[in-house]
């Protein structure tokens, strides 16, 4: 067997796995009738529903005739690059402050560009740092701490 | 006659210097603000309520009305310039908006924005002054059974939002449904799908999901291309619609502010799927449906008139009966009361020059933000010539703020880079990511009105077909059915009788 | 008379407490709001915190930490350090929540210290068109007759608690249908679609005066100010039935008495003006000054009552 539509399969995949997963969860809810639904019938139907329109996407990516389709790579470098600085941006923030986890992540996101330099990733990150300082804190007075809460006090 | 000695009476009030400036206040920061992503008309208003407290109640009525207008522009331009849609409603505009502004057309796209916004809210304006009293009846008319019947048509249409194969679209609505569901189920107050985090408790927010599978996603694809990117679109063309632009834009325009204005009177369920409604109605009614989702100008100019005049009648209810149809009006509502104004069916009797005024403000308001945004469209452009090594990390920037300061929580930031992730790879599957959001937005809403119709009939499920709104909602969705499934069948045959 | 006793009170304790409490506040002092901004506990919280700060020289900072309810604000109070510069605005649905949900990340009474309460609201009984009723035995008699869906703004809410309280004193049966909020629950009501919502005066008052809802009974012990033809409860025969809006203010547990005390007498310092009084007759409501212990009692009754009505109503998170 050929998989003609690599991507058509992948998702079939994917949302059998999800309508499974969804159903399953669903099933440890109280389930009720469809006149007097528990909070599991709802999702519980659409899993599988979610999890059918799988099959048959699935079923249609094995079809002989379907026109030819390949996966594509995926970038991992600057996706993992960019999602991290995110996730560091924050861990830090709450503890270490916007300025330093700002720092991080305009820094850390820069690297992510094939183009990348150290002289205008620290022009952007200085002018950023000082708009947000000014615009986030200073004008419309978001709650987060500025500096490490350890400094600050 | 009447009408018209009212709106003088609310224009002779609205209109003194000191007004207009609160209006051209409200309508920058709301702008300014609208553009940033997560932060909402809702942040700015609560932040900014206690400086309308020394101010005249109409005045400081005036400068929160703009800053909700304002803040609603301000969405589109982010959704246009960067594809991040900041709310529900501007979800359909990056379909179509962002294409054109990767073709060159952001300037072309934003004064659509504008213009089409400009008119429909002055259709909208005008339809709260003449109506107000009817509409709210006809909001009434509106119960558990047709709430559902009018969703599901929304569902339905929502197919028009893709423009790939329709069962992997199908399959995003229903994965959209689902992540809708994740957290405290109204009807029973159980937490589904919480993984046992008090964060989750209260549902996904709706800019979680967006900065994921929109901003984020979008960014790491346009890194990995081998050939350095300089800016983020191409060659910049003209700023200004062509004539060709406003044949396009104008039907389309008329039928978005008809459908907005409808629409928008339904408390909580108006203002999100006006503009989705008009997005379908318009690939319906297009000769050419296969340019949607390519940067078609009908697909911004309907839905961004149907959200303007949604956002202008969704004060039917709020100024006749003090019932907030939004969190927006609820806090508005609070302005009033803060200036000793009891909301409520007697504003427009007890306080006409309040009532009037307002209404005349809103068009004043209307009028500001196209004069205040034609110019800036041109900023906005340049914009995107700024490098786009330099653009991303400030993208990423503002999205991280965003989201954290919705509630204060890390773990917000957390949660859409973990969207981004699956945002990315549903990019790679080609699985296109507006037909989830309608289903996220849609599927509590749907869910819980079913609900509440089977408690209110005692389970009779006769109630869809019995009450006359809901049978015609449902029998429009039959059609519609009909509509999309047929030549998907035929197409079938055919291929089966070549493969035959 | 009484804000004179208040401020006596209020100097002599200023006096007697010690060094700890007289130096408070050092530093700036958070104010929890545990929803978004712009509901009740947000206002509210603005206009004493703003109230405070003036009073003490120190900023008080309202700091909005939403999230599972009221759930993830209340439990960081509980786990802030006890020197009064973290606090709680709470309101009645602190003292329902624990009645229906299992595994709320904070203990409502072991992790608390009661400081203030702050005001009052009396809930109102108003039926729409689906409802003929213009009285408590009308409506009794409709409720007896058949099975009204009572509107809730969700499930353990003050609404649903409210109802039930009176169903199970009357001795009817209703049913509940959970909305999302009480704007939707009340738009229902108006249009006919459910029957009755057991609201906040706030939002019925505007509603009832305009005719689009008629109010049946009021749950405070005295009629209210703001609509005195609407009888209570116990005048119309129904007894038991004393529930109202409230919201007060606690601290983490552990937080000493001489600083629970200090902010118990500062609070009711802006709680006795009458720009306070004026302030939250706008809706609908009045300040009810009381003593930690008094408020303490109180919050402890409350948990053992909804309790019981959740119990016997089977309200749960099922």
């Amino acid at each position: 067997m050929r998989i003609v539509r690599q991507k058509d399969f992948v998702t079939g995949l994917l949302y059998i796995a999800l309508g499974v997963a969804f159903a399953v969860a669903s099933y440890g809810y109280r389930m009720g009738t469809a006149s007097r639904m528990g909070p599991g019938y709802f999702p519980f139907w659409l899993g599988v529903l979610l999890a059918a329109i799988g099959v048959m996407v699935l079923w249609g990516s094995l079809r002989l005739h379907a026109e030819p389709e390949k996966l594509q790579r995926w970038a991992v470098r600057p996706m993992l690059i960019i999602l991290a600085s995110v996730f560091i941006f924050g861990a830090m923030l709450e503890t270490l402050g916007l300025v330093l986890s700002l720092i991080v992540l305009i820094v850390g996101s820069s690297l992510a560009s094939p183009e990348f330099t150290w002289r205008s990733t620290i022009i952007n990150t200085v002018a950023l740092i000082v708009f947000a300082v000014v615009v986030f804190v200073y004008s419309l007075s978001l709650q987060f701490p500025v500096w490490p809460t350890f400094i600050a006090g | 006659m009447e009408l018209f000695d009212n709106l003088m009476l609310g224009f002779a009030n609205a209109l003194t210097f000191q007004n207009l400036l609160y209006a051209f206040f409200g309508c920058v920061l709301g702008t300014l603000i609208g553009v940033l992503p997560g932060l909402g008309p809702l942040a700015t208003i609560s932040m900014l309520l206690p400086f309308t407290f020394g101010l005249e109640p109409l005045s400081a009525l005036i400068m929160l009305s703009g800053i909700y207008y304002g803040a609603a522009y301000g969405g589109s331009t982010t959704a246009i310039l960067v594809n991040l849609p900041g709310e529900t409603s501007s979800v359909v505009t990056v379909l179509d908006g962002y294409q054109m502004a990767r073709q060159g057309r952001a300037g072309v796209a934003l004064s659509t924005a504008a213009l089409g916004s400009f008119f429909a809210g002055c259709v909208g304006t005008l339809i709260l002054a003449a109506f107000a009293k009817p509409l709210t009846q006809f909001a009434f008319k509106f119960g558990p059974a047709e709430y559902f019947s009018l969703m599901t048509m929304g569902l339905v249409g929502a197919v028009a939002l893709a423009s790939g194969p329709l069962l992997k679209a199908i399959g995003m609505i229903v994965l959209g449904l689902l992540l809708g569901l994740v957290g405290t189920d109204v009807a029973s107050g159980v937490m589904r799908f919480t993984f046992g985090l008090p964060q989750l408790w209260e549902g996904i927010d709706f800019i979680v999901i967006a900065v994921g599978v929109f901003a984020f996603s979008e960014i790491i694809s346009s890194l990995e291309s081998k050939e350095i990117r300089e800016t983020f679109t191409e060659k910049v063309t003209n700023l200004r619609p062509t004539r060709e632009d406003f044949k396009r834009m104008i039907p389309s325009v008329l039928r978005g502010s008809a459908i907005g204005s409808a629409v928008g009177v339904l408390p909580g369920a108006g203002l999100s799927l006006a503009s989705f409604f008009a997005y379908s109605l318009e690939k319906k009614v297009s000769k050419t449906p296969e340019r949607f989702g390519k940067g078609a100008i009908e697909g911004v100019a309907g839905p961004e008139a149907a959200n303007n005049a949604a956002a202008q009648t969704a004060f039917v209810p709020t100024l006749t009966l003090g019932i907030p149809g939004s969190a927006t009006m609820a806090l508005m509502l609070g302005a009033m009361i803060v200036h000793n104004i009891q909301p409520g069916p007697q504003v427009m009797t007890s306080n006409p020059s309040l009532f009037w005024g307002l209404i005349a403000s809103m068009w004043i308001g209307n009028l500001m933000l196209v004069i205040l945004n034609l110019p800036l469209v041109g900023i906005w452009v340049k914009l995107l010539t700024v490098p786009f090594k330099v653009l991303y990390p400030a993208i990423l920037m503002f999205c991280c703020i965003g989201v954290y300061s919705v509630q204060n929580s890390v773990f917000d930031v957390f949660l859409a880079a973990v969207f981004g992730f699956f945002g990315y790879g549903l990019k790679k599957l080609d699985c296109e990511p507006a037909p989830l959001m309608l289903g996220f937005v849609l599927g509590p809403m749907i869910e819980e009105n079913f609900r509440r119709a089977m408690v209110l009939s005692k389970g009779d499920f006769s109630v869809f077909v019995s009450r006359p709104i809901s049978a015609v909602l449902l029998a429009v969705t039959a059609a519609l059915i009909i509509a999309v499934a047929l030549p998907n069948i035929r197409n079938r045959r055919e291929e089966a009788f070549q493969e035959g | 008379m009484k804000y004179v006793r208040y401020a006596l009170a209020a100097a002599a304790m200023a006096f007697t407490t010690t060094a700890f409490a007289q130096q408070f506040p050092s530093k700036p002092v958070t104010l929890v709001v545990p929803f978004a901004a712009g509901g009740s506990n947000d206002i509210l919280a603005r206009y004493l915190g703003d109230n405070l700060s003036k009073m003490w020289g120190q900023p008080v900072v309202i700091s909005n930490m939403p999230g599972a309810g009221a759930a993830i604000g209340s439990a960081h109070v509980s786990k802030a350090a006890p020197d009064g510069h973290t606090l709680l605005i709470a309101s009645v649905t602190f003292t329902m929540n624990p009645a229906v949900q299992k595994n709320l990340p904070f203990d409502p009474v072991k992790g608390f210290k009661p400081v203030a309460m702050i005001g009052k609201v009396p809930l109102v009984l108003v039926v729409g068109k689906s409802v003929q009723a213009n009285t408590v035995q009308e409506f009794l008699t409709t409720a007896k007759s058949k099975e009204l869906a009572y509107a809730t703004s969700g499930l353990g809410t003050v609404n649903q608690f409210g109802a039930e309280l009176f169903a199970q004193s009357a001795g009817v049966k209703m049913i509940p249908v959970h909305y999302k909020g009480g704007s939707e629950a009340m738009t229902d009501v108006i249009g006919g679609h459910a029957d009755l919502f057991m609201s906040s005066m706030t939002q019925a008052l505007p509603l009832i005066r305009g005719g689009q809802l008629r109010g049946i009974v009021v749950t405070s012990q005295e009629r209210a100010s703001v609509a005195p033809e609407i009888p209570t409860a116990d005048e119309a025969g129904v007894k038991g039935v004393d529930v109202e809006q409230w919201w007060g203010i606690l601290a983490p547990a552990g937080t000493p008495d001489n600083l629970v005390t200090k902010l118990n007498a500062d609070i009711n310092k802006v709680l006795n003006t009458e720009a306070t009084k004026e302030y939250l007759a706008r809706d609908a409501g009045r300040p009810t000054p009381m003593s930690p212990e008094a408020f303490g009692k109180l919050i402890q009754d409350e948990l053992a009552k909804w309790k019981d009505i959740a119990q016997k109503a089977d309200i749960k998170a099922q």
